[in-house]
């Protein structure tokens, strides 16, 4: 019994730091980014680093999501001989929900494991200290451009994901429901979703500054060289996605607050 | 001047350093030897702020650096580089990036010409061939010229070399014996090198501070080195595996 409640006390413990870490590192990089204290020339390669390189991968998830979309959809509209709906129902899912949870987390994969990984990595050979020790604040060069980076790409990113989204959409309905490709589309535009699409790009923002955070706490407090590498990456990877999860409740509740009817 | 005052530090249950007091006045060069694991680099990298005593002070002439606050550490470190034991250059930048890098942060370079002056240093230590290639494409050796060459471009006026030597062959070796006795007979700058290479000790050394079990066994002129009668410093220096010496732990080398 004393055990259960030792491990439960651990435990809480465990996610009061977690949680106290993660809000002064946000704190930090909100007051730096504020400040405008930032690399120039670290913030251009990370926005390269994040965006140009991650948009193929973002594009071919979306397309996916938005023809398994239809899929799932077109079972139930051939039924009942609504196809006029597929796209109004493919469309509202995509753009608010479905699109920007899994493009977050195709993000949160490539970009926010490989970033905890190359910051534990440079914490581990103390390039990190070497930083420190060329009176350079890690923290300004290093978290800030990635941040901004991360939080801008995954926006401009989730609005890219929703046009592959609606194409493969498009594609599957004119394929498999024998809904043509124009009026899916038309479809899609009469369903004036511009409500859903402005929410979902407010939550790849958001996502964006979540995994931005998670990546970089976990990778500036890496210990024990490859294996705690590794251990990082795979609690960051765990930790952002929870805290995907958890962001779209709060920014979908949020926003049914302020523009719900 | 350095001075390090009384200092102590403890990692869990390992007592590292236990009362170290040093002082290397200016211009002078200090080495500091011991076994792997005596608190060497422990040590040094109190001089930076990388590592905060338990106890003790540590000044860089009249500033007591223990005292400072991260932020109000970075002047100091414009003052005082560190040469790291594993060289620690970015792996995402070419060798003239890496050092070209504190140009462009501290002295506000453009590009071109923080490049030109990054390619004068890298020239110094016979690297200015590669600037172009990256650390991953070199062995350990030439990134420790590299690693010196970025820590000399802000013309530190303290310098500490945390075993400078190590994995050089032995021209490229005495070359950096040679840089380390110019910069102070030249320049006027003060270094503290840690290392375990006996040639280089008798050639650059000024004064010699051998750590043991957390504490200063033996501080003097490379003389008084080579002639103390001490069991543990002579075991040290003839490389003997018998003898009085006892193995520090794993932690803090």
């Amino acid at each position: 019994m004393t055990g259960a409640f030792t491990a439960l006390g651990a435990m809480v413990l465990g996610v009061l730091e977690l949680l106290g870490g993660l809000a002064i590192l946000a704190a930090r990089i909100g007051r730096a980014v504020l400040a405008f204290q930032l690399d120039r020339r670290e913030t251009v390669r990370a926005f390269y680093n994040v965006g140009v390189k991650s948009w193929a991968i973002v594009a071919l998830t979306a397309m996916f999501t938005g023809a398994i979309m239809v899929i799932q959809a077109g079972q139930f509209v051939s039924k009942a001989q609504a196809t006029s709906f597929v796209g109004w129902a493919a469309g509202f899912a995509v753009l608010a929900e479905i699109g920007p949870v899994l493009i977050g987390l195709m993000f949160s994969g490539r970009v926010g494991a490989n970033n905890t990984a190359e910051l534990g990595t440079m914490v581990v050979t103390e390039q990190v200290d070497a930083l420190r020790a060329l009176a350079i604040d890690p923290l300004v060069y290093l978290v800030v451009p990635r941040f901004l980076a991360m939080v801008c790409m995954l926006f401009l990113l989730t609005a890219l994901g929703d046009v592959f989204a609606l194409l493969g959409g498009g594609i599957t309905s004119h394929i498999l429901i024998d809904v043509p490709f124009r009026v899916f589309i038309a479809q899609v535009v009469e369903a004036r979703l511009l409500d859903e699409y402005l929410l979902g790009l407010a939550k790849g923002s958001v996502f964006g500054a979540s995994i931005a955070v998670v990546s970089c706490y976990y990778g500036l407090g890496v210990s024990g060289g490859a294996v705690g590498v590794g251990r990082a990456v795979n609690n960051a990877v765990v930790v952002a996605a929870i805290g995907i999860f958890f962001t779209d409740l709060m920014v979908g509740l949020a926003w049914s607050q302020l523009w719900g009817s | 001047m350095i001075r390090f005052e009384n200092v102590s530090k403890r990692f869990g249950t390992h007592q590292v350093l236990d009362d170290v007091s040093l002082t290397v006045p200016k211009g002078r060069i200090l080495f500091i030897i011991g076994t792997s694991g005596a608190g060497k680099s422990v040590l040094v990298k109190h001089l930076v702020g990388l590592i905060r005593p338990d106890s003790g002070r540590i000044f860089l002439d009249d500033l007591e650096v223990t005292q400072l606050s991260e932020k109000a550490l970075y002047p100091v470190r414009k003052r005082c580089a560190m040469v790291f034991q594993h060289s620690t250059l970015f792996d995402s930048m070419t060798l003239a990036e890496n050092v070209a890098l504190p140009l462009l942060k501290h002295r506000k370079l453009d590009p071109e010409t923080a490049d030109a002056e990054a390619l004068r240093r890298l020239a110094q230590v016979h690297m200015e061939a590669s600037a172009r290639r990256y650390p991953a494409d070199i062995g350990d050796g030439l990134r420790k010229r590299v690693a010196i060459a970025r820590a000399l471009t802000l013309e530190p006026e303290y310098v500490i070399f945390d075993e400078p030597t190590t994995g050089l062959d032995p021209v490229a070796a005495a070359n950096v014996d040679q840089l380390i006795r110019s910069l102070s007979a030249d320049f006027g700058v003060t270094s503290i090198v840690v290392s375990h290479d006996l040639r280089s000790i008798f050639k650059v050394a000024d004064r010699v501070a051998m750590l043991y079990q957390g504490k200063v066994l033996l501080d003097g002129p490379p003389s008084a080195f080579r002639s103390t009668t001490d069991p543990v410093v002579r075991q040290f220096i003839e490389g003997r595996p018998e003898g009085p010496m006892r193995f520090p732990r794993a932690r803090g080398s």
